[in-house]
């Protein structure tokens, strides 16, 4: 049997030689001093909730002492002076830091491609072509799928850890908006931000989530009190009552759950524009403090502060911030008007999620992603209307602050991992974690997949 | 009402972002069929304007979501291995 720090060596070695580009930052004394530390509590047989697992964190967390960028140039020198409260209650628990992986920068695309390192690459292939992890935590998604590491922390605003985790055929969560810390995540969309959790099955994520859950005093919309039994419920046999929106009941057959039809279909098509309203209106807020003075990359040769700040903001950030930044500028003119009326739409929304579902049925099981992985040349050329569409699947639980696990659910015509998709209200953790883990065995894949695509 | 987006608003907006406005005038096509779009669509929107705001999750009032797994309502020795994951992650990597 190989020791924590053989098994930590193999890993970073295989890290050294990936062509994925999945990690863009690595310090091996660290990651080895911590298996070293590992090893001693496990000898001294007094292991810690997550002795040993290798963990990669999205570069979107702030980790003492560690270059933090966001994948952007505007935050290229940036090394961040305090610790997140997720990496902090990871390695407490005896996780292993692995190093900081890509993303689209800010987290905002869908892709992976928005990146200052360059894209990431999903290590399942389309037709032999080049092929994007999805995102933004693509990076995280792919190191997963290839085996790099356990496990991946990502953030999840709008499906940011879901819709990669379908695209490269491993687990994807996005917990209750509040039950997991925000501090030290830089921030995209305050309302909509959550940490997420990628692994290759479901029992790790809820291992996972047992130790980062829970209240955090510097992040004032967490919730205080009792961290359920995650872990627990995941061998669940609770009666419970299943909403299904294509794939059909007849897929969703378990021992302990009726399941049936619903249609949202007519909520779902108000949800990615009120999403683009609300997210981008916030990430124009969030992102105005880099300018070059308290935060950001500095440029020389200036002739007046605005040209400064213009020039500073236009030559770092790349073109998809620039974009949404535009868009969440326009969002927030004319007093606000947009926004105040997505926030009515987004109010509209959990109502009739309400109304529909929750008050009837216990989860909502339907696809995360309407299409598999599409190549780099497929996303590059997109219209970018066309990816934020693509969301389509993934947005509806973040507008509602819910709870969302995306599942491998079969491949497509072409081989490509699919996701399956189980959502619950705000706090129902348990009840989608026992749904994944028992679909995750006994759902035949192949015959959803023919379901969604059909 | 709120009207369509122009090349006036893009130089209005570049101000406001601190953004430079020639190099912005890349997005200005892809920012009026964008903003169209979502002018129509909050325009339609399915609720009147004196519709509450988002007011945010709500706090459990109690933990019956998450707090009903008890030792007995568990199966023992649920097998938690993933046929179908064990596949995708032994599938030969083709990058």
């Amino acid at each position: 049997m190989s020791s924590t720090v053989d098994t930590i060596k193999h890993l970073l070695g295989k890290i050294s030689q990936s062509s994925l580009n999945s990690y863009i930052w690595t310090d091996a004394e660290r990651t080895l001093a911590m298996a070293r530390a590992s090893e001693e509590y496990t000898a001294a047989r007094s292991p810690r909730a997550l002795e040993g697992m290798s963990i990669g964190i999205k570069d979107l967390f702030s980790m003492k002492g560690t270059p933090t960028s966001a994948c952007s140039k505007i935050l290229r020198d940036y090394v961040a002076p305090y610790e997140s409260t997720v990496t902090e209650r990871l390695w407490n628990a005896g996780a292993i830091f692995m190093g900081k992986q890509n993303c689209d920068e800010f987290g905002m695309g869908s892709a992976n491609i928005h990146s200052s390192y360059g894209p990431a690459l999903n290590p399942h292939s389309r037709n032999g072509q080049p092929t994007s992890p999805g995102g933004s935590s693509g990076g995280g998604a792919a190191s997963v799928a290839a085996g790099l590491n356990d496990v991946s922390i990502g953030t999840d605003t709008g499906g940011s850890s879901r819709q990669p985790a379908a695209w490269t055929g491993i687990v994807g969560f996005k917990p209750t908006y509040g039950l997991v810390s925000r501090h030290g995540v830089i921030a995209h969309a305050s309302s909509l931000d959550c940490p997420g959790i990628m692994a290759r099955d479901v029992l790790t994520v809820a291992r996972v989530l047992q130790t980062i859950a829970g209240y955090d005093p510097k992040d004032a919309q967490t919730y205080d009190m009792p961290v359920p039994d995650f872990i627990g419920a995941c061998s669940a046999n609770l009666p419970l009552k299943i909403a299904s929106y294509n794939p059909s009941p007849e897929t969703l057959k378990l021992p302990f759950a009726e399941s049936h039809k619903v249609d949202i279909g007519y909520i779902l098509e108000h949800c990615v524009d009120t999403y683009m309203d609300i997210s981008t209106g916030e990430a124009m807020s969030n992102l105005a403090r880099y300018n070059g003075i308290r935060y950001g990359a500095k440029i020389n040769n200036y002739t007046n502060f605005a040209e400064y700040c213009q020039r500073t903001r236009s030559e770092n950030f790349g073109s998809e911030v620039k974009r949404r930044i535009l868009m969440g500028t326009y969002v927030l003119s004319n007093n606000g008007l947009l926004y105040k009326r997505a926030s009515q739409v987004r109010q509209w929304i959990a109502h009739q999620m309400q109304q529909q579902v929750w008050n009837h049925y216990d989860v909502l099981v339907m696809p995360t992603a309407t299409i598999g992985a599409m190549t780099l040349d497929e996303v590059q050329h997109a219209h970018c209307e066309d990816i934020y569409q693509s969301d389509q699947c993934t947005v509806m639980p973040s507008l509602i602050g819910g709870v969302a696990m995306s599942i491998p659910g079969g491949l497509d015509t072409d081989g490509m991992p699919m996701g399956i998709q189980i959502i619950g209200p705000p706090f129902a953790e348990a009840k989608v974690l026992q749904v994944a883990a028992h679909l995750e065995r006994s759902l035949d894949r192949m015959s959803v997949i023919k379901q969604i695509k059909s | 009402m709120v009207k369509p987006f122009c090349e006036e608003d893009l130089k209005r907006l570049c101000i406001l972002a601190s953004l430079d406005y020639t190099d912005s005038l890349k997005f200005l096509s892809e920012l009026q069929e964008i903003n169209t779009k979502v002018i129509e669509l909050i325009n339609s929107a399915p609720v009147s304007s004196d519709y509450p705001e988002w007011e945010g999750v709500q706090g459990p009032k109690s933990m019956d979501g998450n707090a009903t797994v008890k030792a007995e309502d568990t199966i023992k020795d649920f097998p938690h291995d993933s046929p179908i994951v064990n596949r995708l992650i032994k599938a030969p990597k083709t990058l």
